[in-house]
């Protein structure tokens, strides 16, 4: 009839979890609040908005820690357990840190049929990472994934600028060299301008605008020697048919 | 809802429509095999095991999420295989996929004997293995509380443990994270499986995946047997099987009762089996020290004639003292309730006595108390309340009342706090299983018990209360002896004798009948005081205390019954009287 | 010969705009569908004969009309606009080139089977897709297409974009619910079917893009316009997105029972470096494989993929040369089923990874003969036995391959390594 003292936390658990720890906790900012609050409005329940509410978390703070988790969890009237499970589940939230620019390779079949292998190869080799690593620099982080749903760009690369709002954009098709040259344009234009060190509110404001790769680069990579385009690029739907 | 009749292997069986067919399957003694489903926990589907053909449908359907009306065609109902051909084959390649990333551990898996992929790997199984690609190697041997071990590798992943979580504690605290087979069970960082409940995902978990911390490596549980008790923990009296080998008690399990715990238990109760086993009070003790039984019987009664003021009784020669069974010959007819001839109160005076009672004890123990209170005392005060302070209460099984048996105390009329007779002190104070000078219970009665001349302690463990004691005799705990306890509910449940007394341990009923012997000579001649049995007592109990009239004892059944409701004239719900049957691993 | 009914707008300029669509003539069906009777409206769609262009071809209409009229519980439309079928493009082109389209199936849909709050569930991999699809609700909303009171009908429809996070499983109908719910996508047992007891406890509708963007088109022509595209049996155009070894890879839209050779040959300009085509799956990765000749005799419809073994499943094309490993092709699908497979049941949870090791096994020259048996066994214990069909989808590929290019497997094991690549595949070094 004693109670029960909490044991001591279980190293082999963490780390088998991978749940890593942003050393404090944390708040969203007083947009991303102000963002939560409006998707409690548009759904019956407030576990509806986890996955809304860790989009908004990866965009503050750029990974999903375990900080992270107790702070949707108490948002969200979820047991953090379950938000973790969530978390886990899905690919696009990382566990861990990323690169303030994360490149991630399509390596499903289409892109694989047209060189997938190949660009992947050079990719690796350019940034002198490998899949899942992040540069020294903190610059790049390079993960493959699965079939992007652009198959016609194949083999397709989504690039994204992990602290901005929703920024992805599709460049391809690639080849090594497209690859390499890729790197370098990205590298000069994150060096131009500053990483952003806070949040931005929703981005989506302009019907006309076509979000490109980070910072304001051109979206069509061909201005910048690649073969490829970006999918929706100014001037230029996807290749392909449907014309 | 509407019954269906439907057939299962050949046989039919009438059930309600929304019953699935895992439990209509369980009516016919036929047992589909499973992993994910539990009756407590309700549907999932997610292990695959139940697949069973039903006439008419091609692909195999799931037993746990067919329900009995889903049979229902027009032209009839379909139907259903659990041991065909087909199902067979299905079941063994659900098995084959378990078996893919499984360790072969099961020499060293504390499940053994008690695993549901041996046993439907035995039934259905045996195949010739083709597993020749690498295993997945997960976590082991993880603090996942501090009461419950995990082992990721062995895990099926049925997701019981998730489930019970959520559903019956409401705390969350496991989940299922990555996915695909590298799926596994944890709790968030910080937050470990730490509820008053956690034990019972050990006991859901089909596989090894979870064992108690505990329990884990002290007995390969096929050589423990299994018997029907109650849990003493608390006053929802929780039905349980106690587990025991080699005279120790080694684990209490739930058994299903939904009228009273379901399928659960709480932590807490599941570790009040220790008194069973330490610090047993095994030989009577004269102020601290050990002395044969027989002294010990005629010391004791003699100081109670000294006490009551008899003088026709035991001597110091004390040569009645362990004669109890050739003197219970004559006395064939006195367990009958033939006490009305008993020594009278004239003869004894019980005004400077006073026995103090608990409801730790059961109905027996607290009937023969007072029994022996009236009428070998002489009338002497009986009263009790516990002196435990309350325990947890929570919204689940816990009652703050710490005790098995408040309401059978309460239902004798004895529910009295004795502390005032106990001030005025006296020449003899009997304290039967109480320990007021225990732990966080009533230090201040040690000045109380100063102002006795003797106190004689009966009880199941040494405590303080034995220590201060004059005298201090053993008695059988709820593992020892057959019994009854009546719960918050005022239900009336019975516990079985599972363990061969410890030492000189006597069941308590036994023990005032034996110093009574001791104490007065003539109860064998026509003054006939207590019971040869657990069923004698009860037919006197039931025809003397007007709370109990009409209980029939042997019909109680495993579930036992409510007093009230019996009262009103209702039905006896009991489900036999099968104490020694086998116990079944879960529901 | 490509025809252009869902495809109508995506040459006009900015075509994802409220403007340029009201300029085509957008907008005006729902005025249409809103005139007649839901249960009109429900005859109308199934008399076009469409069926659900996500995957599993279930007749729209009759879909709609397993929803009871009244409903405590609030009724939920889901538009499926997670499409992560590997080869499958269409409906991110739906979506970045004519989001307005898809609001107006979305308005017709809801009209018809009486649902006030519809959740559109973008893959969460999209961008620009996404990006366009809020942009257009944003305009919807703004003109009064959306909202309270919708066009002054007294109808009210609310419209939510929900971003997912990145699983393949949500595009399952049930998977996509529980995800939308907050909670891992893992599919739900049936029954309870959406229809009955979906979203939120409600009776939901779940619709693919492509589904939901062709209704406005029948509304507007009538179900005997759309009929004449077609065959009797699968009436209408499809999308299809085309990958692989073509030399112009993309979207398009063709009648249904087109020849695929015309698909492949004439729109997408046959086979890249005048190479020839070894293989076709057809309908998305999921669908068994046809060999070149197989593909070449048979027709774009339901019952004629179905009579030639296989699906027509998403349209998702992708086809493959004559130098392609189908060993290596298969060890590449069989990987993604694996990363995928959700966890929740045993037959596909341990299947899939089962699958792949022993394909990996075979690509990098440590098969043994008895591999293929083993194979062939797995996929038949996997097939049927699971709540959802990713364990089918990860089955007949693996089974079909090994069927049809059993030679190339058995190369395989005979020379010890895969005779035709000579580095091994990145995933079957790295640690997985």
């Amino acid at each position: 009839m004693q109670p029960f003292a909490t044991p001591a936390e279980d190293p082999a658990l963490r780390e088998a979890c991978r749940l890593e720890s942003m050393g404090g906790p944390v708040a969203f900012s007083a947009a991303g609040q102000a963002e939560l609050e409006r998707l409690f409005t548009r759904y019956p329940t407030r576990e509806a908005v986890v996955v809304p509410a860790l989009w908004i978390a990866q965009r503050e703070f750029g990974w999903i820690s375990a900080e992270v988790i107790t702070l949707v969890s108490g948002l969200c009237g979820v047991a953090p357990s379950h938000v973790y499970g969530v978390v886990s589940f899905y690919t696009m939230f990382h566990r861990r840190p990323r690169g303030r620019i994360h490149l991630q390779l399509c390596t499903n079949l289409s892109c694989q049929l047209r060189g997938a292998e190949h660009v992947l190869n050079c990719l690796r080799e350019k940034l002198g990472i490998e899949l899942g690593g992040t540069t020294a620099d903190g610059l790049f982080s390079l993960d493959e994934v699965e079939c992007l749903a652009a198959c016609e760009l194949a083999p397709v690369l989504q690039v994204t600028e992990t602290r901005r709002a929703e920024n992805d954009s599709l460049v391809g098709p690639l080849d090594g060299e497209a690859a390499r040259i890729l790197i370098d344009e990205l590298r000069v234009q994150a060096e131009a301008s500053p990483a952003p060190v806070a949040s931005v509110g929703p981005v989506a404001d302009s019907a006309h605008r076509c979000p490109g790769v980070p910072g304001d680069m051109p979206t069509n990579m061909s201005s910048g020697g690649v073969r490829g385009v970006t999918s929706g690029g100014p001037g230029r739907a996807s290749s392909g048919g449907a014309h | 809802m509407a019954e269906v009749t439907i057939q299962i292997d050949g046989r039919e069986v009438t059930v309600d429509a929304g019953m699935n067919l895992i439990e209509a399957a369980r009516r016919l003694g036929i047992m589909i095999p499973h992993f994910c489903y539990h009756p407590g926990l309700g549907v999932d589907g997610n292990c695959r095991m139940c697949l069973v053909e039903i006439e008419g449908q091609p692909k195999p359907a799931i037993a746990c999420n067919t329900f009995a009306r889903d049979l229902k065609t027009k032209d009839g109902v379909r139907p259903v295989h659990t041991v065909s051909p087909k199902v067979k084959e299905w079941q063994r390649a659900v098995l084959e996929f378990l078996f893919l990333n499984h360790p072969l551990d099961c020499p060293i898996c504390d499940q053994s004997g008690e695993c549901f992929l041996q046993d439907y790997y035995m039934a259905n199984g045996q195949y010739v293995s083709r597993l020749d690609t690498p295993k997945l190697h997960k976590r082991k041997v993880v603090d996942i509380g501090p009461r419950v071990k995990l082992d990721a590798e062995r895990c099926v992943l049925c997701g019981r443990c998730v489930r019970f979580c959520d559903a019956v504690t409401g705390t969350g605290e496991l989940s299922i994270v990555n996915r695909g087979n590298r799926s596994e069970i944890t709790s968030f960082p910080g937050l470990p499986l730490a509820n008053d409940y956690s034990l019972n995902t050990v006991d859901i978990c089909p596989v090894g995946a979870l064992t108690g911390s505990e329990f884990r490596f002290r007995k390969r549980v096929w050589l423990l047997s299994s018997t029907q008790s109650i849990c003493t923990g608390c006053a929802r009296g929780c039905n349980i099987y106690l587990e025991h080998a080699e005279g120790l008690a080694y684990r209490y399990r739930p058994r299903e009762n939904m009228e009273v715990n379901t399928y659960w238990m709480c932590d807490a109760g599941r570790q009040t089996f220790q008194p069973l086993n330490e610090e047993r009070l095994e030989v009577p003790e004269e102020r601290g020290k050990e002395i044969p039984i027989f002294e010990a019987l005629t010391r004791a009664a003699q100081w109670v004639n000294e006490a009551t003021g008899f003088t026709g009784g035991a001597t110091e020669g004390g040569r009645f003292a362990g004669g109890s069974v050739t003197g219970g010959n004559s006395a064939g007819g006195n367990s009958a309730g033939g006490l009305s001839g008993c020594a009278a109160g004239g003869e004894r005076d019980g005004s400077r006595v006073l026995v103090i009672l608990s409801p730790v004890s059961s109905q027996e123990t607290l009937f023969a108390a007072k029994r022996f209170a009236a009428e070998i005392l002489g009338g002497a005060g009986v009263a009790g309340i516990g002196t435990r302070p309350p325990g947890v209460e929570d919204k689940i099984l816990r009652k703050a009342d710490p005790y098995p048996n408040t309401a059978g105390l309460a239902l004798l009329g004895l529910a009295r706090d004795p502390e005032p007779e106990l001030a005025k002190g006296g020449r003899l104070l009997v304290i039967v299983e109480d320990d007021p000078l225990g732990e966080r219970q009533r230090p201040a009665w040690m000045q109380h018990l100063a102002g006795w001349e003797r106190v004689i302690y009966l009880g199941v463990n040494r405590n303080a209360t034995s220590a201060a004691a004059h005298l201090a005799l053993p008695v059988t705990p709820h593992s020892e002896c057959d019994g009854t306890y009546v719960n918050f509910q005022e239900r009336l449940q019975r516990f079985r004798k599972a363990i061969t007394p410890r030492g000189d341990a006597l069941w308590a009923p036994e023990l005032f009948r034996r110093i009574a012997v001791a104490a007065d000579p003539g109860i064998h001649a026509g003054r006939p005081f207590g019971w040869l049995s657990f069923n004698a007592l009860w037919k006197d109990l039931a025809a003397s205390e007007p709370a109990f009239a009409g209980t029939e004892v042997a019909k109680l059944g495993g579930v036992g019954q409510t007093l009230v409701t019996r009262a009103a004239g209702s039905a006896i719900d009991g489900v036999g009287d099968a104490a020694g049957g086998p116990a079944p691993r879960e529901a | 010969m490509e025809v252009k009914l869902l495809t109508r707008n995506f040459d006009r300029p900015e075509s994802w705009t409220l403007d340029a669509y009201e300029k085509a003539g957008g907008y005006r069906a729902w005025k249409t569908a809103f005139a007649l009777e839901p249960e009109a409206l429900i005859q109308l769609v199934k008399d076009s004969g469409l069926r659900g262009r996500g995957g599993a071809g279930f007749p729209t209409g009759l879909k709609w009309s397993f929803v009871p009229k009244e409903s405590s519980s609030p009724k939920y439309l889901c538009v499926n606009a997670d499409e992560s079928e590997p080869g499958t493009f269409k409906d991110r082109y739906l979506l970045e080139k004519d989001p307005h389209a898809v609001i107006e199936g979305i308005l017709i849909c809801c009209w018809a089977v009486g649902i006030h709050h519809a959740y559109i569930y973008v893959r969460g991999e999209f961008g620009l897709p996404l990006f366009r699809l809020r942009d257009a609700v944003r305009e919807a909303y703004a003109k009064g297409y959306l909202g309270h009171d919708v066009d002054g009908h007294g109808f009210d429809l609310e419209v939510t974009v929900h971003r997912g996070g990145g699983a393949y499983i949500c595009g399952e109908e049930t998977g996509l619910i529980e995800s939308l719910e907050g909670k891992k996508g893992q599919p739900r047992i049936k029954p309870p079917f959406p229809a009955v007891k979906g979203a939120f406890g409600g009776p939901t509708v779940v619709n693919n893009v492509e589904t939901i963007t062709t209704l406005p088109w029948i509304v507007e022509h009538g179900a005997a316009e759309y009929r004449k595209f077609g065959t009797e049996k699968s009436p209408g155009t499809k999308l299809f997105s085309v990958s692989g070894h073509v030399v112009r890879p993309g979207v398009y839209e063709i009648p249904l029972g087109l020849p695929c050779k015309e698909l492949v040959y004439d729109l997408c300009g046959g086979i890249s470096g005048g190479r020839t085509m070894k293989a076709n799956i057809p309908g998305g990765s999921s669908v068994p494989v046809l060999t070149g000749a197989e593909a070449e005799a048979v027709n774009l419809d339901y019952e004629s993929l179905a009579a030639a073994g296989t699906m027509l499943g998403s349209g998702g094309m992708i086809v493959l040369d004559d130098e392609t490993c189908m060993v290596w092709t298969l060890a590449v699908l069989e990987k993604f089923y694996a990363h995928e497979s959700c966890g929740q049941c045993t037959p596909c949870r341990e299947g899939t990874g089962w699958l792949r090791d022993l394909v990996y096994r075979l690509e990098a020259g440590g098969g043994k003969s008895c591999d293929l048996e083993t194979i062939l066994s797995i996929t038949r214990n996997m097939m049927g036995t699971t709540i959802c069909v990713l364990a089918d989808a990860a089955a007949m590929p693996a089974a079909s391959f090994v069927q049809k290019f059993r030679g190339e497997f058995e190369a395989h094991v005979g020379a010890g390594h895969c005779p035709m690549r000579r580095r091994p595949a990145h995933f079957l070094t790295a640690a997985h």
